[in-house]
């Protein structure tokens, strides 16, 4: 269409970031598979709690910001499309997320439980948020005007977040096959090297959802360029077609 | 040219991951004697899922820009 020079979506600090990510996930390999020592009760197993719990507080903040975003997009004061489009890629990112943190958690469960799967509270509450965001991401693929399609889908993700807390919470307020949490407000019921390899685990994914969701954004950024230089030129065609 | 020297770059990064994974599990056999097969499998879906999105991502990013202006690019 025009001429080009940047031929990517990468820039110095996204690949330093992308740099601190992969040495992150190195880091975690090294600390959770190799270094930090089998539990007591879980034996090696407990190895799934550096990707699982990761996995979900990764989710749980890809959701948050999908949701503030489309709070962000709803107040009048702030509405702009570029709230929308943050929202969208942010979701996307916490669908992975949410989709990788079931799929450890099952076979976690199958080698603590003997099951991989119980409709318990916290399992059949997470299966509903990707549901939920699953639906989201296909409303967001549905024809409409760019606004009506914003303000439905802030709705539908502000609706969606709400059961990112009773996910949270629902090992505590349900008796539930799943664990309660390891870390909370009180305290850790992990120490030494094991809490040292979690927090590893819950940078590498930060660090990784935050690289991905730059690039998701920028990606976004071009799709949506596209689809207004398209709307020009067949707006010019059409005008063109008029006035012969 | 400059496809040859893709699919030459993107064989050679996909060995080169094949052999980490490789190596890595040996590695992690030695340590983790129980269920290492499930644990290993769970690592690399996870870190594989990533790299397979971080991917995609990248080669749309590619395609994109490539019908684009620098104007539409504010990362430039």
């Amino acid at each position: 269409m025009t001429e080009s020079n940047v031929l990517h979506t990468g820039t110095r600090g996204s690949r330093i970031l992308g740099l601190l990510a992969l040495i992150g996930l190195g880091w975690m390999l090294l600390w959770a598979l190799v270094i930090s020592p089998p539990d007591e009760v879980q034996g090696e197993n407990v190895r799934f709690f550096y990707l699982h719990v990761p996995a979900a507080f990764a989710a749980y903040i890809a959701f948050g910001v999908t949701a503030l975003s489309s709070a962000m997009y709803l107040w009048k004061r702030t509405r702009s499309l570029t709230w929308d489009r943050i929202a969208g890629c942010s979701a996307e990112i916490g669908v992975l997320l949410t989709a990788l943190m079931l799929a450890t958690g099952m076979i976690w469960g199958k080698l603590s439980w003997g099951v991989y799967w119980r409709w318990d509270a916290r399992l059949t509450s997470t299966l509903l948020l990707l549901v939920m965001f699953i639906g989201y991401i296909a409303l967001r693929g549905l024809d409409a005007a760019p606004d009506v399609r914003a303000k439905r889908c802030a709705i539908v993700g502000i609706i969606a977040f709400l059961d990112v807390p009773l996910v949270h919470y629902s090992v505590t307020w349900w008796r539930t096959l799943h664990q309660t949490p390891t870390l909370d407000v009180k305290g850790a019921t992990i120490d030494g090297s094991m809490l040292f390899s979690f927090f590893i685990a819950m940078i590498a994914f930060i660090l990784v959802y935050v690289w991905l969701m730059l690039h998701r954004n920028r990606v976004a950024m071009m799709e949506q360029a596209i689809e207004d230089h398209g709307l020009q030129i067949a707006i010019a065609e059409r005008h063109a077609e008029v006035s012969a | 040219m400059i496809v040859a020297s893709v699919v030459v770059a993107s064989v050679v990064a996909a060995s080169v991951v094949a052999a980490s994974v490789v190596a890595a599990s040996v590695v992690v056999a030695s340590v983790v004697k129980d269920h290492v097969a499930l644990i290993v499998g769970g690592y690399v879906l996870v870190l594989g899922s990533f790299a397979l999105y971080a991917a995609r991502l990248l080669a749309r990013g590619r395609k994109l820009a490539k019908q684009l202006s620098d104007q539409d690019k504010p990362w430039t």
